[in-house]
């Protein structure tokens, strides 16, 4: 749920980003920090995590604009994805707005998909949250390993592995490119604000 | 009290990560205190408009304060909205604090300070690693203590089925607690500072039989309670909060027996189960005490696929939520079953929590103390149960 800032006539919400261990989370934030610089006030916070970084970043999505007078500031959060960080998932995940799965391409990685959106729906249900519900979207990540000729799970596959319950937009990307990265957020903002619209009942 | 104080609550509801952001979306400016049973002067985390800017927590100071707070699991907290003059010592973000303080909570580089510490142990008997608890007792109340006596490390301080009332505090080391078993001894669990050796029992009958052994297992250091005062104190109970306390003993003698015959392979049926509807069910959020009038209650956790069974309890014991007691057993961690006969009557919650509010302190420290032991040998005993059955299947395969 998102958090209003009376003070500073704010409208908090947080997106996270989910998915197995090593899938590009990490660097999909590093690349929107990145591009998104003028966009970002302070300075990004990464939490070394055995195997894995923990990122955190303020991003202020500006072509969103106001609304009902309140700025929209978007947190950005990785979570790691070792089993033994339980209580930063927990951290992380509460008050969760919008969520984007990061997908692993590689053929290898197929069964760590499925477990860790596995594990998602199972972690947000702890808050009861409904994966069914929350603002969601898909990124089938690494789609650029192909040229070097490594094996990948082609798109039809993908989608009904990890798709075909949920039924949520999805994009390919390839986040060491940047491609797909900024489509996936902004799709994933968009769903999260028609979501809080819905919910506040601000119809428009 | 304070009048300054604006907010205040339970740590273990409201985390000190949860909390810095909330206090940090609120742009407060004030002094935030952590208050630990275990602590002897409170954690204080200094704020500037919702950013920690110096710390304190024991000898600690600065950042190290506040990641060292971050392991202070079970406490309350107060924020005090007031300027203060504190050096600004700390400069990393809000966030990144929150972030590098639980992952070194998660990492076990910051020591969780609560009731319970757990000790990695190769079990000698299964050669599977399993932890051991320590249960440590809140601050010491030395106006109880009447006298001090030190046992070495190996020595036996009560042995199970001889005579005694005396009932002592731990000041210093850790003392393992062990059952005879047909195969031995078995460990229960270890205690430390803060924690009491002999049972309330010993306020009704004196001279009672120890129900187990109790070693040293480091030098320790103990203080010897005035025993008068405290059955004094007892006596003045009412009739039904007395029943409660000996329930308590008993399911942690219970507890207890359960490790023994997990450890030893007994099978125990799990009659008047099959098939029947729990009394209360594992996770309700029933919130009613009830004594058993009639028949026998079996006490069973669910976990990984496994019911384990963690006591039988009879007639004249209680059921379900104790208000004021975290036993880790039913409603929320476990699940009772009635018997045929079975038949129970529903006590008062808010005259037993009045009557343990006016406890003193150290009446009150035993009792949450034989709580946390409860808790922690069932713990251990689900723990050798999902052992036993892993070395089961292994074997079978």
């Amino acid at each position: 749920m998102a958090v209003f800032n009376i003070k500073k006539r704010e409208i908090e919400c947080k997106i996270v980003y989910y998915g197995p261990g090593r899938c590009g989370k990490t660097t999909n934030l590093e690349y929107i920090f990145k591009s998104h610089k003028k966009q970002i006030d302070g300075e990004m916070v990464s939490i070394n995590t055995e195997g894995d970084r923990t990122l955190f970043f303020d991003f202020l999505p500006l072509e969103l604009g106001k609304i009902k007078g309140c700025d929209v500031r978007v947190q950005l959060f990785t979570v790691p994805g070792q089993v033994q960080y339980s209580s930063t998932r927990k951290l992380v995940l509460k008050g969760v707005d919008g969520i984007v799965f990061v997908a692993d391409s590689m053929e290898v990685r197929r069964e760590k998909n499925m477990l860790s959106l596995k594990d998602l729906q199972h972690n947000l249900k702890e808050y009861n949250m409904n994966i069914f519900k929350i603002p969601l979207v898909l990124q089938y990540n690494k789609r650029d390993l192909a040229e070097e000729g490594i094996p990948i799970m082609s798109i039809e596959k993908m989608e009904k592995d990890l798709n075909r319950q949920i039924k949520v937009p999805s994009f390919p990307g390839s986040a060491v490119k940047g491609d797909g990265i900024g489509k996936s957020l902004q799709s994933c903002l968009q769903l999260t604000l028609q979501y809080l619209n819905k919910q506040l009942n601000w119809t428009k | 009290m304070n009048n300054s104080i604006v907010l205040s609550g339970n740590i273990q509801f409201l985390k000190l990560g949860e909390l810095l952001q909330l206090l940090g979306a609120n742009g407060s400016t004030g002094i935030l205190r952590i208050i630990s049973n275990y602590s002897e002067i409170p954690g204080l985390i200094y704020i500037l408009k919702g950013n920690p800017v110096n710390a304190t927590a024991g000898e600690l100071t600065g950042l190290d304060a506040v990641y060292s707070l971050f392991g202070w699991v079970d406490g309350r907290f107060e924020f005090s909205n007031e300027t203060f003059d504190a050096k600004h010592n700390i400069k990393k973000s809000r966030m990144e604090i929150i972030l590098e303080g639980i992952r070194m909570l998660d990492n076990g580089v910051t020591d969780r300070i609560g009731p319970v510490t757990f000790v990695k142990d190769k079990s000698k008997t299964t050669g599977i690693e399993t932890t051991i608890p320590v249960i440590k007792g809140p601050l010491i109340d030395y106006t109880y203590v009447v006298d001090e006596e030190d046992y070495h490390d190996n020595e036996t301080i009560v042995m199970q089925g001889k005579h005694g009332a005396w009932v002592w505090i731990i000041l210093g080391g850790t003392v393992e607690i062990r059952k005879e078993s047909s195969k031995g001894q078995v460990s229960i669990c270890r205690i430390g500072a803060g924690s009491f050796i002999g049972s309330m029992a010993s306020f009704i009958i004196q001279g009672s039989v120890r129900n187990t052994t109790a070693v040293a297992i480091s030098d320790v250091q103990l203080g010897v309670l005035d025993l008068q005062r405290l059955s004094r104190e007892y006596a003045h109970l009412s009739s039904g909060f007395q029943e409660i306390v000996i329930s308590l003993d008993n399911r942690l003698n219970q507890g207890a027996i359960r490790i023994v015959d997990i450890e030893s392979k007994k099978t125990i049926p799990n009659d008047f189960m099959a098939g029947k509807e729990p009394f209360i069910k594992q996770g309700s959020s029933k919130s009613e005490i009830y004594k058993i009038e009639q028949g026998k209650a079996n006490i069973v956790r669910s976990e990984n696929n496994n019911s384990i069974l963690l006591g039988r309890l009879e007639e004249g014991d209680f059921i379900g939520n104790i208000p004021f007691l975290n036993i880790g057993h039913e409603p929320d961690s476990a699940a009772v079953y009635g018997s045929e006969d079975f038949d129970t009557v529903e006590i008062s919650i808010e005259e037993l929590q009045s009557e343990y509010n006016r406890l003193s302190p150290t009446l009150k420290n035993m009792i949450a103390n034989n709580a946390n032991l409860i808790s922690a040998t069932t713990t251990m005993a689900c723990e050798l149960f999902g052992v036993a059955k892993r070395k089961k299947t292994i074997k079978n395969k």
